[in-house]
């Protein structure tokens, strides 16, 4: 029996796992963008973007806009393989079950 | 278990979702060029002064789309790779005719059915594009219309060409445009700031 893969627990975090997919389908947001699509709070999720920069899986921008500071996020590769390998993962932990989701 | 990890799946695809329908409204735009056109043709035709009507009415168009463009990205919050490809797309083609309608036109290198040929094949081209980027057979439908239009304003007489550029800028543009918008309107409530 193949031995089952360990899920990254980085990308597991329900928050990080939506911010990391949402960033996978767009170029960049802004802290606002993410904060609203996961439907989070500024607190929480400052604290699983951070977590997500410290592994090296986002990257951040500061920035202005109309003289208010602004964070765009970006998808990084380390990140965007991250992702993949956990769906990969994900989809040998469920076997069939994952074919049927899809 | 399982239905913690068939949850983190659901998460990734309404995620992804979301970031899919981040979307730029444009339907404005085809509206405002169709209906400048029209307003640039009849002007030229009664006042007997194109260049001053064309001109007047193409500069006005360009500033107000620049205004709410620069209006659409100070709202938008995040940036997708097809938005930035239709961008790309849309503004080669603008340049293009721009080059074509302010020198070609006036020097009288690019006048009448040729001129019409060459805006409505770049027409057709970004159209087209667009629609392939999109998936979207309608716009990839509409930009084989506006290369008919050119084939059209090609091969017909002179007065057939003038016709099909009202028709163009009234079904290609202003209907087209309309329609965007109302599908744009029917997505806003889903696609909350974007």
């Amino acid at each position: 029996m193949p031995e089952l893969p360990e899920l990254d627990q980085v990308v597991h975090g329900q928050l990080r796992l939506a911010v990391l997919s949402i960033l996978s389908t767009v170029e960049k947001a802004d802290f606002t963008y993410l904060r609203d699509r996961t439907g989070s709070t500024d607190g929480n999720i400052a604290a699983h973007l951070l977590k997500l920069e410290q592994a090296g899986y986002i990257s951040v921008e500061k920035t202005f806009l109309n003289r208010k500071p602004m964070s765009i996020y970006r998808i990084t590769e380390t990140g965007r393989t991250a992702l993949t390998t956990y769906i990969r993962n994900l989809k040998k932990l469920l076997g069939g079950e994952f074919n049927k989701v899809k | 278990m399982n239905q913690e990890l068939l949850d983190r799946i659901d998460l990734i695809e309404r995620m992804i979702g979301e970031g899919r329908r981040t979307t730029q409204y444009w339907g404005w735009t085809f509206v405002l060029w169709g209906v400048g056109q029209l307003i640039a043709l009849a002007w030229s035709i009664y006042s007997g002064k194109p260049e001053i009507a064309w001109t007047v009415t193409m500069i006005a168009c360009g500033v107000l789309t620049t205004i709410g463009s620069q209006r659409m990205h100070a709202r938008e919050r995040a940036e997708t790779y097809i938005s930035r490809a239709l961008g790309a797309i849309w503004f080669s083609c603008g340049i293009s005719i721009s080059v074509l309608a302010f020198i070609g036109n006036p020097k009288g290198t690019l006048t009448g059915p040729p001129f019409l040929a060459a805006f409505f094949a770049l027409m057709g081209f970004a159209n087209f594009a667009s629609g392939l980027v999109l998936h979207w057979r309608l716009q990839q439908g509409l930009g084989i219309l506006w290369w008919a239009a050119a084939a059209v304003a090609l091969l017909a007489p002179v007065q057939f060409a003038f016709w099909t550029f009202v028709g163009m800028a009234v079904v290609g543009e202003i209907l087209f445009g309309l329609y965007l918008m109302a599908r744009e309107r029917a997505d806003k409530p889903h696609a909350g700031i974007a």
